[in-house]
């Protein structure tokens, strides 16, 4: 449930990549397109779709998805 | 479009291709934002085609630490100001400005005294008022005045370290949306007119077949929503929408209604223009902008029928026809919220449009239109049946005589005895008509009654139809298969009587002439005392109209 919702999150804010099924392995940087600006993006579309709030610390240390992922569960 | 292009300047940061931007709105029509990263430069470099939009935080203006002399206020707000003006000089597009204040938490900042920051605030947001005032395209909106009331919070902290930027996400959404409703007034024309059904739309059922006494409008149940619904549009008109009526109707059966129901609160004073008569709506409302000088898309259509709205999305594409809610009950919620109505002055815009629409309108051929009526009826798949009499549908049969008034060439009422016996003489043909097209299965909507006079004529006892399905030229088709009836039986002169009543005078008027019938000056024992008798010999039955049944 998580991976489809965050691969959503994903399509949403880099709507001209192809984005896979397994996005295990995508971070800043795996697109062109990936850069701060759009890691932002990404990471408060994830907030509002997840219903979470992440904190100073990890909006500027979560750059993979994995660890996104992992973030996600804990909260 | 240009104005589909939307500049963006902030004191601080707003965050480009945050999700609330790309976030569809009602119109469609893409916006473009592009995103500048010098608020003054947003001003300055704008191309002039652009729609601007500036977010202003005073927080970003003054600094809560240090003390300002009056003198210093007055510049940081002339500063703004004259950025505003410089933009209003050399563009005529929309510029859309937020004034934004983020109040501390501190009550005791605001204890007795005016705060420095509210009161400039309020000093800046005046001067600019001013100049919104003299200004159409300058929207200037207090942005605390919509957030305020808001349970979440537009602010956020660790924004603010992390990027510079005051809002969340919940902010950012919330300008969006503004931003995207303003914009919506200047993409499409501001509507000034509202044109209105009556049946089903004003109150609930048909006045002319249920009287005014058993139409619903009142204190219980869906006539509260109707005056719930008309109480709206009373709200409307006050802001000075125009409200205009097309009802296909006797003008006596609704001004009944207007005159002497309690429960309306629209009254007839409130309509600039009242088109009861049984032409197709899409000539009224092409009258009605005619009688206004007003162009046609500046006009709003709520009509609860389905084929009455498509024609005139069919025949008038600028009009905007609303499709109403499936349930009554949100009628009012739904015209609130409706938000294309101008609050906006007129624009040089709006009186070209006039203009040209003068001039487009000397041309519009009649004949043609007959034609794409003919195409348009064709292609909505009319399906109508003869149905031969039987026990099911017997007392279906007796009602349409009790009930139709309107469509009802000689109103006799017949109970189901009385149907029953007509049905064993043998000279009585009895048929009922039923209709399916894309807009549904309407069941039974006709009856004929047909009596041999002589082995070379009959006589039309009864030929009505049901207003549910009024605008199909079904009773030309009716007539046809009475001629097929005719042609059958070796019948070759067909007799009909048109008995004048209030609710069938006017839309039975010329229903015979219409159809290639004469008047028949003849003595006939069967005729009614002040009546017209019309006839005709079966080949000779002839109308246009046909065609959409073949």
């Amino acid at each position: 449930m998580i991976k489809k919702k965050l691969r959503e999150c994903l399509i949403k804010t880099f709507p001209k990549e192809r984005i896979k099924n397994n996005i295990d392995d995508l971070k800043v940087g795996s697109f062109k397109k990936w850069d701060s600006l759009a890691h932002l993006n990404l990471l408060l579309l994830v907030e509002k779709k997840f219903k979470i709030k992440f904190s100073i610390d990890e909006m500027t240390s979560l750059k993979k998805i994995s660890q996104i992922i992992n973030k996600i569960k804990k909260k | 479009m240009a104005q589909n292009k939307i500049s963006i300047s902030s004191t601080s940061y707003l965050i480009p291709n945050h999700y609330a931007w790309n976030e569809k709105f009602s119109f469609t029509n893409k916006l473009d934002f592009k995103f500048v990263n010098n608020f003054t430069q947003g001003f300055y470099n704008s191309p002039k085609e652009n729609t601007l939009f500036t977010a202003i935080f005073i927080n970003d203006l003054i600094d809560e630490n240090k003390n300002y002399k009056n003198k210093d206020l007055k510049k940081i707000n002339d500063s703004i100001i004259n950025l505003v003006k410089f933009r209003l000089r050399n563009s005529s597009s929309p510029l859309i400005l937020f004034l934004i204040n983020q109040r501390g938490e501190n009550i005791f900042d605001y204890l007795s005294t005016k705060n420095m920051i509210d009161e400039n605030f309020e000093n800046l947001y005046d001067k600019l008022l001013f100049l919104s005032k003299k200004h159409s395209n300058f929207i200037l909106l207090n942005f605390n005045s919509i957030f305020e009331n808001s349970n979440k919070n537009i602010f956020d902290k660790r924004n603010w370290y992390l990027a510079n930027c005051r809002l969340s996400s919940y902010g950012h959404e919330l300008i969006a949306t503004s931003l995207k409703k303003i914009l919506t007034k200047f993409i499409t024309t501001p509507k000034k007119v509202l044109v209105l059904d009556c049946d089903n739309t004003l109150w609930g059922g048909i006045v002319g077949e249920d009287g005014i006494n058993n139409i619903l409008l009142g204190q219980d149940g869906i006539g509260k929503a109707y005056v719930d619904f008309q109480r709206k549009i009373k709200k409307l008109s006050q802001q000075g929408v125009l409200l205009c009526i097309s009802s296909k109707n006797n003008t006596k059966d609704v001004m009944e209604v207007f005159n002497n129901h309690k429960q309306m609160q629209i009254s007839k004073n409130d309509l600039v223009s009242i088109k009861v008569n049984w032409k197709e709506k899409y000539l009224n409302i092409k009258e009605i902008a005619k009688d206004l000088n007003l162009s046609l898309d500046s006009i709003v259509f709520w009509d609860d029928n389905p084929l009455e709205r498509n024609k005139v999305k069919k025949f008038l594409p600028e009009v905007y026809v609303v499709e109403p809610d499936q349930n009554i009950i949100n009628w009012p919620t739904q015209i609130e919220n409706f938000e294309l109505f101008s609050k906006i002055k007129v624009t040089k815009e709006d009186k070209n449009k006039i203009k040209q629409y003068k001039i487009r309108s000397k041309f519009i051929d009649e004949k043609k239109i007959a034609t794409d009526e003919i195409k348009y009826l064709k292609s909505i798949k009319l399906e109508p049946k003869v149905i031969n009499l039987n026990k099911d549908n017997i007392a279906r049969a007796s009602q349409m005589t009790q009930k139709t008034n309107q469509f009802n060439l000689r109103t006799k009422r017949y109970s189901m005895n009385d149907i029953l016996k007509l049905n064993k003489k043998e000279y009585t043909e009895i048929k009922l008509i039923s209709l399916k097209d894309l807009y549904g299965d309407h069941g039974i909507i006709g009856l004929m009654i047909l009596k041999k006079i002589d082995n070379y004529s009959i006589f039309i006892d009864t030929f009505l139809i049901s207003c549910r399905v009024f605008g199909r030229y079904l009773e030309t088709w009716m007539l046809y298969e009475i001629k097929k009836i005719c042609k059958k039986k070796g019948i070759k002169k067909i007799y009909g009587e048109h008995i004048v009543t209030d609710k069938n005078k006017t839309i039975c008027k010329d229903f015979f002439k219409k159809h290639s019938f004469k008047i028949d000056n003849g003595k006939f024992s069967w005729k009614s005392p002040g009546s017209s008798v019309y006839s005709l010999r079966q080949e000779e039955l002839n109308n246009k109209m046909i065609k959409i049944y073949d």
